[in-house]
């Protein structure tokens, strides 16, 4: 057997790094980062429909000791939990496949993400300085991505 | 108000927080340690989800004593926390890339917090 094609089958399927090959995507390295940015997307997309849902009027008040509770019967507020809860699934599936500073560093884009949504959704303002971390997280997350091997 | 206890209970929330995340790399298995047989990893997300969901109400309360922008700019130290955490208990190697990386990603949600 010529020596490239040894080494490449000596890699076991289930490596987390395993080398880009044609056609397999899903283990490819790109894989576990496009997971993560889908985890950002999805908590950024609970946060513009919870924000949504908790200044809509409520459909009804429960009694005094759970009226907190209220808010959930919202079909904004649902949509919101269910995004959160699926991407907590999403960043157990990054986290399998990554090592925890690298994801927890790119996770790190949700704050930027965030005011995104919220300028272009919420019609919110951007200041400046909050303008100015949101470029130092971008460089952070961009220095982590080329820092991968 | 803020005082001493109120300070010591925010650097216990971000300890809880990197606490979890290293119980759920744990779960979920690494270069150094892989996936650990079916008792095992349950036990590891059970106490990593049972130190988020503790992360989660300390952080609740916390928010009757700060304002939310002042309180999230304290989160910025939870990368470079669970960077420091990845390295002790996880055995990760951490290039100074990568911490430096970190940093730029503290300071930024610092300013995100504070503007």
């Amino acid at each position: 057997m010529p020596k490239t094609l040894k080494s490449v089958a000596a890699i076991p399927p289930s490596k987390p790094f395993s080398p880009d090959r044609p056609g397999r995507f899903i283990e490819s390295r790109q894989y576990p980062i496009v997971i993560v940015i889908l985890n950002a997307i999805s908590v950024t997309c609970a946060e513009v429909l919870l924000k949504i849902g908790a200044t809509q009027p409520l459909a009804f008040r429960l009694p005094a000791p759970i009226a907190f509770v209220s808010a959930v019967f919202s079909l904004w507020v649902v949509l919101g939990i269910v995004l959160y809860v699926g991407s907590l699934f999403l960043w157990l599936a990054a986290l399998s496949r990554l090592p925890l500073h690298f994801a927890y560093g790119l996770a790190s884009i949700v704050h930027i993400l965030v005011p995104l949504a919220c300028w272009l959704v919420l019609h919110e303002t951007i200041p400046i300085g909050r303008l100015v971390g949101m470029l130092f997280i971008l460089a952070g997350t961009l220095t982590l991505g080329f820092a991968h091997k | 108000m803020i005082n001493l206890s109120t300070l010591i209970l925010l650097a216990v929330s971000q300890f809880v927080l990197a606490t979890s995340e290293v119980c759920l790399k744990h779960a979920s298995g690494s270069d150094a340690k892989p996936v650990s047989d079916g008792l095992v990893r349950a036990g590891w997300y059970a106490v990593g989800i049972a130190s988020m969901a503790t992360w989660f109400f300390i952080w609740l309360h916390l928010m009757r004593f700060f304002d939310l922008n002042r309180l999230f700019a304290f989160e910025g130290v939870s990368p470079l926390l669970v960077a420091g955490a990845s390295a002790l208990f996880l055995e990760e190697k951490i290039s100074a890339r990568a911490w430096s990386a970190s940093v730029l990603i503290a300071l930024g949600i610092v300013l995100v917090a504070l503007f």
